[in-house]
């Protein structure tokens, strides 16, 4: 097996385990959908509002969905003896780390397909027109979610408390990506707010290349 | 214990000449002529950029410390880093502070959000903190040495992305007042210069005090558990 589909085979079994028990989806689905809506109220009902702040919301959802499935990532990994059978498998562990991934990132967009056009709806924003950069930063955005929040996760396995700490470890180093997805999404939903969005896009696509690189280096230090 | 005995006087030593060089540096900076722009405001930037550069050198070596742990698993390493990030935290809290007290009359604000370095600083104090915690948390030293080395090496990555945030963003936080790189200086006198570099200095003199004190207060704590773990043992065994 080369590479890929050594990466491709974790990302499977990941898959196919999701789609027996639907548990991650179901969970961070209901969460986030809930999180827009709740915020939807608490907002107000007035239209130019709650517009201004759909870009914000958006992200503040799928940022606190995707805690929710980090935390579940791995959880599964760590009943009997499950992480210690898959890092005993005779490949690179950095591969692990990038299949893990996968399998986390591929549930996260299935997650922003339904959250992302569902807040445009609920708050009347249009993006006609420039579908393509918001993709791309959906895209990016939720695979630098992915890439701190499937590392800490594995970092933190097995530990006491580990459902509160997860948050603490995760959030203050995705922030820069959450800054710089609500910076584009405002730009790209109101186009009259002067936001350099492509300027925030390359914002994101660097984080995610920096950590990406730090993280699939440090990952086998993480789970020996 | 060797090892202590080494030089038991270079440590007090560093924190008489770290203390010494900030004070001198102080004496540079408080008769020196008023900025142009920022009149006697200009007097807090020693211990504001003292403080800022030793939370970066302390961020960027408790790194540094946790690589070479993972490399040599020698706990010696994982105390420095340890020491390392403790000292990075207070002094990353001192830097938010004094900058804090800078920010209300140059900005107007104590804080703003707005603000790029601001922001990028206060995520670092906060990943810091989760580090400490976690560390806490986990009871086996080999693990918890492994986990906060690996957690220091990704957090650093935000040293140099707090360092360039000002360029980056370009907002309100000024850019660096001293570059080498672009042969520049903010500063407009030859007073508050030496006071600025005599600051770095003694800081870093200062950093390396702490280190070894807060490493030799956790070597002992390890040997002291070690000790314990020994009695108790000794009990045990003395029971059957």
């Amino acid at each position: 097996m080369n590479s890929w589909q050594i990466i491709l085979t974790i990302a499977l079994k990941d898959w196919r385990v999701e789609g027996r028990a639907r548990d991650v989806l179901a969970a961070t689905l209901f969460f986030a959908v809930l999180v827009i809506t709740i915020l939807a109220f608490a907002f107000g009902p007035e239209t130019r509002k709650l517009r201004e702040a759909a870009p914000g919301i958006l992200w503040v959802a799928i940022a606190f969905a995707s805690i929710l499935a980090a935390s579940r990532a791995f959880a599964s990994e760590s009943e009997d003896g499950a992480l210690e059978t898959l890092l005993l498998y005779p490949v690179p562990h950095e591969l692990i780390y990038l299949g893990k991934l996968l399998g986390n990132l591929g549930l996260m967009l299935i997650l922003a397909l339904v959250t992302a056009p569902f807040t445009l709806l609920l708050y009347g924003v249009s993006i006609s027109g420039r579908e393509l950069p918001f993709a791309l930063t959906v895209f990016l955005g939720v695979m630098g979610f992915s890439i701190i929040s499937s590392f800490q996760s594995a970092l933190t396995i097995n530990l006491r408390s580990r459902e509160s700490l997860l948050p603490v470890l995760i959030f203050p180093i995705v922030v820069p990506v959450v800054i710089a997805c609500v910076k584009a999404t405002v730009g790209l939903t109101l186009p009259d707010s002067g936001e350099d969005v492509w300027g925030w896009i390359r914002l994101l696509a660097g984080f995610n290349a920096v950590y990406l690189v730090v993280c699939t280096l440090a990952f086998p230090y993480a789970v020996e | 214990m060797k090892k202590l005995a080494l030089a038991p006087w270079l440590t007090p030593a560093l924190g008489y000449l770290s203390v010494g060089i900030i004070l001198i540096a102080l004496f540079f900076t408080f008769t020196a002529p008023p900025d142009v722009l920022q009149g006697y405001l200009t007097r807090i930037l020693p211990i504001h950029v003292g403080s800022s550069w030793l939370a970066y050198l302390s961020f960027g070596l408790a790194a540094a410390f946790g690589l070479a742990y993972l490399i040599t698993r020698n706990h010696h390493w994982d105390r420095l880093s340890l020491a390392s990030t403790e000292i990075g935290v207070v002094f990353i809290i001192l830097s938010l502070f004094t900058g804090a007290l800078w920010g209300r009359p140059t900005w107007g604000a104590y804080w703003t959000w707005g603000d790029a370095r601001l922001t990028t600083t206060a995520l670092m104090l906060m990943v810091y903190i989760g580090m400490l915690m976690v560390r806490g948390m986990i009871e086996d030293s080999g693990r918890r040495a492994r986990v906060s080395a690996v957690i220091g090496i990704v957090a650093s990555v935000g040293v140099p992305i707090n360092y360039m945030s000002v360029y980056w963003w370009s907002t309100l936080h000024q850019t660096p007042t001293v570059s080498i790189a672009e042969r520049r200086s903010a500063l407009q006198n030859d007073g508050i210069l030496i006071g600025f570099l005599l600051a770095l200095l003694g800081f870093t003199i200062l950093y390396a005090y702490l280190l070894r004190l807060r490493g030799q207060l956790a070597a002992q704590q390890a040997r002291l558990e070690e000790h314990e773990l020994n009695l108790e043992l000794k009990g045990v065994l003395a029971h059957d």
